[in-house]
């Protein structure tokens, strides 16, 4: 079961995953954008923490809420309003709750997605976060369906994250600075599509280290 | 009055933009400029965004201009924040930001509202910028006034061409007047437009010595004419 303590552990594990990332992410970056998302998520992050510090005994939407304003107010480039986004929408998606169902879980997925979508109006296939992130979601929710429990229904999610983030090394840019490069952004992995899977990847295992 | 935001990366860019579209305004169009994160670093902080809207926010509405990519999503999450406390007139415009701000303070100084304003900057981007640029030229249709209309001529005067605060002396005299007008500048062969809005004056791209016939049909059609072009003469009181 994910509570508040789950997603205080998936954020912290998240501000280092970002800060052990960030070259890797700011060389991606490099390649078809502006060499900063590394650098920008690092600080998000960072931001993050300092600000869910004093909430994280509260509800989960708290939680949430707090990361969304913290990574709006602090990365600086489209992951900013994205991300913060996700985290906003999700915390309104699920307000007071302190354990997340599996239903739940998927909720804050599919909030944050629907948040992501209107902002930056990205359609998979755009070489964005999407691509890495409707497919996970996909994998959790039919995890589910399956009757899989929490643990596995995670890896499904990761491996589509990770399967996600691969295809978008082929496709052009139809979004955000890589599109200024139109068919020369093929043959690179989207940056931010790569942080959705590393954030993925977190909550795997901030969900394995509490069990 | 309508209120312009301008969004960029850079603090030091919106700020210049600011900047420049206040001196075509006499500080009459309030204007703010949010860019840049806390630290200086460029970025957009959508927080900073809300704050600016918030700092001039009218009824009437905020007109926000923003430079690429973070810049729009950034102001676009702050108009959907400030759309949840009921603070709604707010727009946001596709139009280059720095030819977007100017033709947007002429507008909103005229005392258009937020849908004029809006519809007047994203023609902005057909601006003839370079003196040799040709204005797209449809159809050369006769002017619905040509038959009834009297017609006047002038060569203009003003060294720097009809650049916006002449522009807008010459619409809002045109609008004072009950008469159907209609301009165009002849040495450069544009089509008729309508000289009461500013931007389709500045499409003409007149310059210095560029000769500009003026028709007018209607009730004041002589003295609209008369007044147009004693304020051409004189130079737009510019010498
Ligand atoms: N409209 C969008 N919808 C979804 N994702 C987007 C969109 N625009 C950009 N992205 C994602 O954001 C990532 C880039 O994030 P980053 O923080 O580097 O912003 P940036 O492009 O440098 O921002 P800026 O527009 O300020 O230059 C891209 O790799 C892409 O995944
Ligand atoms: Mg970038």
């Amino acid at each position: 079961m994910i509570n508040n303590r789950t997603i205080v552990a998936w954020l912290k594990l998240a501000a280092r995953s970002m800060e052990e990332n960030k070259g890797y992410l700011t060389d991606l970056d490099a390649a078809i954008g502006d060499a900063d998302h590394g650098i920008n998520m690092e600080r998000g992050f960072k931001k993050a923490l300092t600000l869910i510090s004093p909430v994280e005994d509260r509800d989960i939407d708290a939680i949430l809420k707090t990361t969304g304003m913290a990574l709006i107010g602090s990365v600086g480039g489209a992951a900013g309003p994205l991300y913060g986004t996700f985290f906003l929408d999700a915390a309104k998606a699920l307000s007071h709750l302190n354990e997340l169902s599996n239903t739940d879980l998927v909720l804050l997925f599919e909030s944050g997605l629907k948040g992501i979508q209107r902002v930056g109006k990205a359609k998979p296939g755009d070489k964005t976060m999407i691509d890495t992130l409707q497919p996970a979601l996909e994998a959790l929710r039919s995890a589910f369906a399956y009757g899989t429990d929490l643990i596995e229904a995670l890896r499904w999610m990761v491996q589509a994250a990770k399967e996600g983030m691969e295809s978008t090394i082929p496709m052009v840019a139809k979004k955000g600075r890589a599109s200024y490069l139109g068919e020369r952004s093929a043959g690179h992995q989207d940056p931010g599509a790569t942080s959705t899977y590393l954030l993925i990847q977190c909550l795997l295992d901030a969900v394995e280290s509490q069990s | 009055m309508v209120g312009i935001v301008v969004v960029s990366h850079s603090r030091k860019l919106a700020e210049g933009v600011k900047e420049l579209a206040e001196g075509m305004s006499n500080g009459q169009v309030p204007i703010a400029a949010a860019g840049g994160m806390e630290d200086g670093s460029p970025g957009t902080d959508a927080y900073q965004v809300v704050e600016a809207i918030r700092s001039i926010y009218r009824p009437e509405g905020v007109l926000v201009l923003a430079d690429l990519g973070s810049a729009v999503l950034s102001a676009r999450l702050a108009q959907e924040m400030l759309a949840a406390e009921g603070i709604d007139a707010v727009r946001l415009s596709p139009a280059p930001l720095v030819e977007g701000a100017l033709a947007a303070v002429v507008e909103a100084a005229q005392g258009s509202t937020l849908e004029q304003v809006d519809a007047a900057v994203r023609e902005a981007k057909y601006l003839a910028k370079l003196g040799e640029e040709q204005i797209e030229i449809e159809e050369e249709a006769p002017s619905a006034l040509q038959m009834v209309a009297v017609e006047t001529r002038f060569v203009l005067r003003n060294r720097l061409g009809l650049h916006a605060r002449p522009a807008v002396l010459f619409a809002q005299t045109a609008a004072r007047y009950q008469a159907s007008i209609e301009a165009r500048n002849l040495t450069r062969n544009s089509p008729w437009v309508n000289p009461r809005s500013v931007i389709d004056l500045l499409r003409i791209g007149a310059s210095v010595g560029d000769l500009i016939a003026v028709q007018a049909s209607g009730a004041e059609a002589a003295q609209a004419l008369e007044a147009l072009k004693q304020l051409a003469e004189s130079g737009f009181g510019e010498e």
